[in-house]
């Protein structure tokens, strides 16, 4: 038993130094607030450590992104909202050091701002995150090709967006 | 050919342009509490032995207080009530014995009288005395003694116990008699013989 525990201790630490940069980005990419990523990171990681202790994890990646995922949710049922609207993105009071993540931040929730929160969820998980479409699936249990066709439609609808703009910004030179 | 470079161009902007770093101490944080979640609890008895005490400190002064000292000698007026009612009750069972050996006697020397063929008037006298008396006669269910109000005597009881006393002094001379009788007829008999 205390073998055990000391195996999962060397295990979970190894984990924690690999993935809490991802988790902390994924939260990040959501939240906008890196106190509140942070603590939303640290209750996913303390979760897979009670799992490891309980039962044992089998996939632990795909229980890490199904843990980050859902407990993004939470935070947001528990603000009733489903993202951080943009206007109120601006307004969030950042460090100096946080700067460069906040504008990423921005720049990427200003692009996918119009499209309907499926898609641009879909081409954050897909394009930010990194994950394949079956993934994307597993995590939002629904099949692969609606992954695929819901990316497709949101590439379309961006293309047309970054088109326009580049039309308007042609006219104004 | 255009159409596909600016789908990849497009994912391309969408990739991460910088570095994210969650802040140092959550590496540590997070390994700490996972550490603190396996070692063993220690059992705190203190604040449980505090908690007891103060329990026990308000349970004491909460506790109804004591029988105080003008209630003892009701107590003792209790007993006293319940010897007499004993007494009574020694005094009726003993004076239904007596009854009983009476009656033996009596029937003894009635047969040795019938059979001398002398007429006696004994046979109304306790055929009078068995009824009269059995209402009398106090068992214990018909005296709860446990109810104080019971353990107070009435009028009506000492009237009793005099009847019953009366009664019992009769019982005996009659026997006296009968015993006088008996022994002039057995001697006048056997002058006979």
């Amino acid at each position: 038993m205390i073998k055990k525990t000391e195996q999962n201790i060397i295990e979970f630490e190894r984990i924690v130094g690999e993935r809490q940069d991802w988790l902390f980005r994924f939260a990040y990419m959501r939240i906008g607030r890196r106190e509140d990523a942070e603590d939303l990171v640290q209750e996913v990681l303390l979760r897979l450590f009670k799992a490891m202790q309980k039962s044992g994890v089998d996939d632990i990646e795909r229980y890490l992104i199904r843990s980050i995922s859902n407990t993004c949710h939470d935070y947001f049922r528990r603000k009733r909202q489903t993202t951080i609207p943009i206007d109120e993105a601006l307004h969030i009071t950042i460090d100096e050091s946080d700067r460069q993540i906040h504008e990423e931040f921005m720049r990427i929730n200003r692009m996918l701002d119009d499209l309907p929160p499926e898609q641009a969820e879909t081409l954050r998980l897909k394009c930010y995150d990194g994950l394949t479409f079956k993934q994307i699936g597993e995590l939002q249990d629904i099949p692969e090709a609606t992954v695929k066709s819901r990316y497709r439609y949101a590439i379309m609808s961006l293309k047309e967006k970054v088109e326009k703009q580049k039309e308007y910004e042609h006219e104004r030179v | 050919m255009k159409e596909f470079n600016d789908i990849e161009d497009l994912e391309q902007l969408l990739k991460p342009q910088c570095e994210f770093h969650a802040s140092d101490k959550l590496k540590d944080e997070v390994i700490a509490k996972a550490k603190a979640e396996v070692r063993p609890r220690k059992v705190r008895l203190l604040p449980w032995l505090a908690a007891a005490c103060v329990a026990g400190i308000i349970g004491l002064f909460l506790m109804p207080p004591e029988p105080s000292v003008n209630e003892t000698p009701v107590v003792a007026k209790v007993e006293e009530k319940v010897s007499v009612t004993k007494k009574h009750e020694t005094v009726t069972t003993e004076t239904v014995k007596r009854e009983v050996q009476k009656t033996a006697r009596k029937k003894a020397i009635k047969e040795s009288v019938a059979k001398v063929e002398t007429p006696t008037t004994e046979e109304p006298i306790t055929e009078q005395v068995e009824p009269s008396r059995e209402p009398a006669m106090l068992s214990e269910t018909d005296i709860p003694i446990t109810r104080p109000e019971n353990l107070i005597d009435t009028p009506e009881d000492f009237a009793q116990i005099a009847r019953l006393e009366k009664r019992a002094f009769i019982d005996r001379m009659r026997e006296q008699v009968e015993i006088a009788k008996a022994e002039l007829i057995h001697e006048t008999l056997i002058e006979e013989n």
